[in-house]
C-alpha cells in the first residue's frame, strides 16, 4: 500500500500501480436511490454516521449534495494552486431527520397525527434535507426538465484531500488507487473536507474523525463490484480497472471517449466518469407543437462536464441515429449493456458466496 | 518565571481556582500566529493549510506553575469565548498545549525533528480530566495518546470571558517523555487554539522558541 508515514512526501501517498474507475450513465439513472440505500446500509448506519451519504443521488439543475457544494471551494485553481475551501454543516450534508413513526403507525393516532420530520440538531421543523429539491429541476413551463446525478468519492488521481492532511492519514492504495482514510492517524482536523471540491469526506462528531467512500475495497479485493454499482437496477454503472483494454469501461473512456469527468476544472483528475444525458424530453414550441429539440440546456451540461460535452452529446446522438437506421454502433451496444456482467469485468463475484473480513470503525 | 515549590496536594494543584494559584503572580506570554503562509516546510506537509492567513487570534497567555516535589502543574489563562463542544460538523473546540524539548537541540518552531523530538501536553475543551500526551518529530507527526499509566491530568474552567486551565503530571522520569526535577530548569513553549476561529492543527497561536523554566529546589 502507498501508505507513508507522517512527514513523507505526498507523491509517495499518491503512488499506485493500477487504478479502478467507474462510469455512470446519466441517461439511465431513474433516481431510485437503490445505490445510496445499498451504501448506507452497508457503511453508514453506525452512531455518528447518520448524516453521511458516501453514495448520493440528487436532481440537477439543483443545489446538489452536499447543498451548494460547488460553491464551497477546494481543489486546485487554473495554475494548479490549492483553492481554500469551506466546511458544510449538518443541514448542508442533508441532516439525519427523525420521524414520529411510532406515534403515527402504532400510537392509535394515525387519523389525527401526520408524519413529521425533525432536524437532528434543533429538533425543529427541518430547513433543508437530502433530496429537498428532488425533481424540481429548471426550465420554464411547459418545458421544465431535470436529470439525476449520482455521486460518490471520485478517488482522484491528484487527490487534494490527501494533500491537505497534515498527518498523512489519507493515501491511495497501491494496488488499485482507491483513496482511503486511516482512522488511526486521523485527528479530525477536517482540512481534507475543506480541500475536497466534491465534498466527499464527512465528519463523524462521535469519533471526531473523518470518513469517506472507500469504493467497498473489502468487496473489490474479493472480485466483487462495489455495492452501489452492483445494486443499481438501472444498469447505469460500469466498474473495473481503467487500463483493462478488453473492458467496456476502457472502450467508453479511452477508445470512444464518451465518458466525461464531473467538474474537470477542479483539477483533481477524478476517476468516476459520466455518460452525459444526450437526449431529453422534446420541448414544446410556443404554439404547443412538439419540436425536435431536447429540453436540457447545453450550458447546464457544460457547467458540469466541461466544454467537451457538446461534442460527446453530438456523437452519442449520431450513434443512436445509426442504430435507428439499422446500422452497427459499438457505442450504443456498450451503452445498452445486454450482458450485466460485462459491466464489471474482473469483479463479477457474488457477495453472497464470499467471506469478507473487514473491521468496522468503532466496533471490535 | 519560575515553578515555585508549594505544599499542596495534587487535587489542590489541579484546581485552577484554588488559592494556591489565585494568590500568585502570573507571567504574561505574548503569542503570535504560527508562520504557515509562505512557509516551504508547511507547504510540503499540507499545501492547503499553507494558505491560511487568518489564524492565531489569541495574542496573550498568562502562565503560572507550581510543584510539590512529586507533581508538576502548569496553569494557563487566556481571554476567549467558550467553544467546548462539537455539535455541528463545522465546529471546533478551543485548545491549549505546553511543549517541552526531548533533546537539547529540539526546536519548538518545527515541532521537533526526527533526531530531536518534542513532548507536549495537549488539552482540548471537550476533554475531561485527562489531556493528550503528544510526541512529535516535526510538523504533522504529532501522535496523540492518553496513557493509563502516566496520565496528563487537566482541569479547566471558563469564567469572566477567560479559560483557566491547569495541566500536570508526576515529575518522575517516563521513558520517551519530558523529565522534571526540582532544582533543575526545563524549557517550555505554549500554543493556543481558538475553536471559534476554526483553529486546529497548525492553525493556532504559539509563543515562539523554547524558553527556560526553572523548577524551585
Ligand atoms: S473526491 Fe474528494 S475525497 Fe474523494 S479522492 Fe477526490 S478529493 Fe479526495
Ligand atoms: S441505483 Fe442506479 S438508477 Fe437508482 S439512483 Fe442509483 S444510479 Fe440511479
Amino acid at each position: 500500500m502507498a501508505k507513508a508515514p507522517p512527514g513523507a512526501p505526498k507523491e509517495e501517498l499518491k503512488r499506485h500501480n493500477r487504478h479502478i474507475a467507474n462510469i455512470i450513465d446519466l441517461n439511465k439513472c431513474m433516481g431510485c436511490q437503490t445505490c445510496s440505500a445499498a451504501c448506507k446500509s452497508l457503511w453508514t448506519s453506525r452512531e455518528g454516521t447518520e448524516h453521511m451519504r458516501f453514495m448520493n443521488v440528487s436532481t440537477y439543475p439543483g443545489a446538489g449534495y452536499p447543498r451548494d457544494y460547488e460553491k464551497m471551494g477546494g481543489g486546485f485553481d487554473e495554475h494548479g494552486e490549492p483553492s481554500p475551501g469551506a466546511l458544510p454543516n449538518m443541514v448542508d450534508v442533508g441532516d439525519a431527520l427523525t420521524f414520529n413513526h411510532a406515534e403515527v403507525l402504532y400510537g392509535g393516532t394515525g387519523d389525527s397525527v401526520h408524519l413529521q420530520p425533525k432536524a437532528s440538531l434543533t429538533g425543529e421543523d427541518p430547513e433543508w434535507g437530502y433530496n429537498w429539491d428532488e425533481d424540481e429541476g429548471a426550465g420554464e413551463w411547459p418545458n421544465g426538465y431535470y436529470f439525476y446525478l449520482p455521486r460518490k468519492c471520485y478517488h482522484c488521481t491528484d487527490a487534494p484531500c490527501l494533500d491537505a492532511c497534515t498527518h498523512n492519514a489519507i493515501y491511495k492504495r497501491e494496488e488499485d488507487g482507491i483513496v482511503v482514510l486511516d482512522q488511526d492517524l486521523c485527528h479530525g482536523d477536517r482540512l481534507c473536507v475543506e480541500a475536497c471540491p466534491y465534498k466527499a469526506i464527512y465528519y463523524n462528531p462521535v469519533t471526531e474523525k473523518g470518513e469517506k467512500c472507500m469504493m467497498c475495497y473489502p468487496r473489490v479485493e474479493q472480485g466483487i463490484a462495489p455495492a452501489c454499482d452492483r445494486q443499481c437496477p438501472g444498469r447505469t454503472r460500469l466498474f473495473g480497472y481503467i487500463d483493462d483494454e478488453d473492458s467496456d469501461l476502457y472502450k467508453m473512456i479511452n477508445v470512444h471517449k464518451v465518458a466525461l469527468p464531473l467538474h474537470p476544472e477542479f483539477g483533481t483528475e477524478p476517476n468516476v466518469y459520466y455518460i452525459p444525458p444526450f437526449e431529453s424530453t422534446k420541448a414544446f414550441a410556443p404554439d404547443g407543437s412538439i419540436t425536435d429539440v431536447g429540453r436540457i440546456e447545453m450550458n447546464v451540461l457544460e457547467e458540469l462536464f466541461g466544454p467537451n460535452v457538446e461534442a460527446v452529446v453530438r456523437k452519442l446522438r449520431e450513434e443512436r441515429a445509426k442504430k435507428q437506421r439499422g446500422e452497427e454502433s459499438e457505442i450504443m451496444d456498450l451503452l445498452i449493456g445486454r450482458n450485466f456482467w460485462d459491466r464489471f469485468k474482473g469483479f463479477e463475484n457474488d457477495p453472497a458466496e464470499q467471506v469478507i473480513h473487514f473491521r468496522v470503525p468503532g466496533k471490535a | 518565571m519560575e515553578i515555585k515549590r508549594v505544599s499542596a496536594n495534587v487535587d489542590t494543584l489541579l484546581n485552577p481556582q484554588d488559592a494556591v494559584w489565585l494568590n500568585r503572580d502570573s507571567e504574561n506570554v505574548p503569542l503570535i500566529p504560527t508562520p504557515l503562509n509562505g512557509n516551504p516546510m508547511i507547504k510540503k506537509i499540507s499545501p492547503f493549510i499553507e494558505k491560511s492567513t487568518d489564524h492565531g487570534v489569541v495574542t496573550e497567555l498568562s502562565i503560572t506553575g507550581a510543584h510539590n516535589g512529586d507533581f508538576l502543574a502548569i496553569r494557563l489563562s487566556w481571554a476567549s469565548e467558550k467553544h467546548a463542544e462539537i455539535i455541528d460538523l463545522d465546529e471546533f473546540v478551543d485548545g491549549a498545549a505546553v511543549m517541552f524539548p526531548l533533546t537539547a537541540k529540539a526546536s519548538a518552531f518545527t515541532m521537533g525533528s526526527e533526531s530531536d523530538p518534542v513532548n507536549a501536553w495537549y488539552w482540548k475543551a471537550n476533554l475531561k480530566d485527562e489531556a493528550f500526551d503528544v510526541v512529535a518529530r516535526g510538523y504533522g507527526t504529532s501522535a496523540r495518546a492518553k496513557s493509563a499509566h502516566d496520565p496528563i491530568a487537566c482541569r479547566a474552567v471558563h469564567e469572566g470571558g477567560r479559560w483557566h486551565l491547569v495541566m500536570g503530571r508526576e515529575m518522575g522520569p517516563i521513558q520517551g517523555r519530558a523529565g522534571f526535577a526540582a532544582g533543575y530548569p526545563t524549557r517550555v513553549a505554549f500554543a493556543v487554539w481558538d475553536g471559534g476561529n476554526r483553529e486546529r492543527s497548525g492553525r493556532k497561536s504559539f509563543s515562539g522558541e523554547f524558553v527556560s523554566l526553572p523548577l524551585e529546589p
